[in-house]
């Protein structure tokens, strides 16, 4: 075992643990998967600090002719991907208990990290069913779902695009909300018998941040102060931006005369 | 009785649509639905029999979603974040943040708090509900775990013994 060798083990670990981070595991997973990676092969001793926006790995190879090695991953943008999590959460566990090598494992997380579960027509069409849904349970009618539906979907085609490009998150979500209101404005002016607040609620809910929330909770309960509190204001700030996003189109139809 | 079903199937709707933008694996998303309808169902029953106020709904609901996670992630051998995610969002006040930014276009500042707290509340309720739940199948873990072990130990000297 020479110290080319533990590199690769540690860049192996940080690939691993970006993925899980980047798509949104708690911090205790990434932690654990990183270490058990590491220990898998022949690491004496691992340190691990991670947050949201960055991975902090020390290993030790454990005998005094190597030296330790240190790495820091910056990370940027973070999506919900649960199939790639629970992909690199079972490789992890298979990694540990068969024989792969370093280079095999690096080629099946790059596999990984690539995948497409869902095309995005899917998850625009995912998007209007969430709108429609929510929109009926918070006392919309059937015109209103219909409404909502393309409300949802049109929003979520903004939303998808708009991620293509690396645009701050803020602004995403005002806008993706903003064009959600506008439409269930517009649409609820021309259609009778229909009121724009269940269709606003319900293509809200597409990008309420629930991921956040959940796993600031489960930060917080194992342990990882940081990264709770960091996830608790990304929830925040998102709620605001999405909240920003329609007040502002009401505010606006309210002024031109529009009457709601 | 029949808006409850209704409810429900509505939120499993929904939660089966999020499992989509969260690429949820294909296999799961019939459970996840499950685990988000249940918990909404529950939520509506509390509220509509004025059981109980909605933060302690949303508790009760949050707790439901927590314990069926970590049933379903025991039964199907997978992270019980997969379930938790998608199980969660039905309960989470979007509908209150809308409220407060109205009250708030309408200068209405009384409302404006009000629908704040409740939107603050409700987020609490969700995570204690989750919480007490974590903190209840973690500790029986290590406890299972540890009378197996003690009773395999004793087993074994039992067995030296004779």
């Amino acid at each position: 075992m020479d110290s080319n060798y533990n590199k690769k083990v540690l860049m192996l670990a940080v690939y691993a643990g970006e993925i899980m981070m980047k798509n949104g595991a708690e911090i205790y997973r990434v932690e654990d998967t990183i270490v058990r990676m590491c220990s898998a092969c022949g690491i004496k001793s691992t340190e691990v600090f991670s947050t949201p926006t960055g991975i902090f790995i020390s290993i030790d190879p454990g005998d005094d002719s190597q030296e330790a090695q240190t790495y820091i991953k910056r990370m940027r943008g973070l999506t919900t991907d649960m199939g790639k999590i629970s992909l690199v959460n079972n490789f992890s566990r298979r990694f540990t208990s068969d024989d792969t090598s370093v280079e095999e494992a690096m080629a099946i997380l790059r596999k990984i990290d690539g995948k497409r579960t869902y095309h995005t027509q899917i998850r625009i069409m995912a998007a209007a069913l969430v709108a429609m849904c929510f929109c009926v349970i918070f006392g919309g009618g059937f015109p209103d779902a219909l409404i909502a539906c393309v409300a949802g979907g049109a929003s979520y085609t903004i939303s998808a695009y708009l991620s293509k490009y690396e645009i701050n998150y803020f602004i995403h979500g005002f806008l993706c909300c903003a064009a959600a209101s506008i439409i269930a404005l517009l649409l609820c002016g021309v259609v009778p018998n229909t009121s724009y607040q269940p269709i606003i609620i319900g293509t809200l809910m597409i990008y309420v941040p629930g991921v956040a929330i959940t796993n600031s909770i489960r930060d917080f309960l194992s342990g990882d102060m940081l990264s709770g509190l960091a996830r608790m204001a990304d929830a925040v700030i998102t709620a605001a931006s999405l909240a920003a996003g329609a007040g502002i189109v009401i505010q606006i139809w309210t002024m031109t005369g529009g009457g709601i | 009785m029949s808006e409850i079903i209704i409810q429900t199937l509505l939120a499993a709707g929904g939660t089966m649509g999020f499992c989509v933008l969260f690429h949820v694996p294909i296999r799961h998303i019939p459970v996840c639905g499950i685990i988000g309808g249940c918990a909404w169902g529950l939520y509506q029953l509390i509220i509509l029999n004025n059981a109980s106020s909605p933060v302690m709904a949303t508790f009760m609901a949050a707790a439901l979603v927590g314990l069926l996670s970590d049933l379903a992630s025991r039964i199907i051998k997978e992270a019980a974040t997969i379930f938790i995610i998608p199980g969660i969002l039905p309960l989470v006040p979007g509908a209150y943040i809308f409220y407060a930014m109205q009250a708030l276009v309408r200068n209405d500042m009384m409302d404006t708090s009000t629908y704040l707290t409740d939107t603050i509340k409700l987020a609490a309720a969700i995570a204690l509900g989750l919480l007490a739940v974590g903190a209840v199948t973690k500790s029986l873990r290590e406890i299972t775990k540890k009378t197996a072990d003690a009773v395999l130990e004793s087993v074994e000297t039992f067995k030296d013994n004779k």
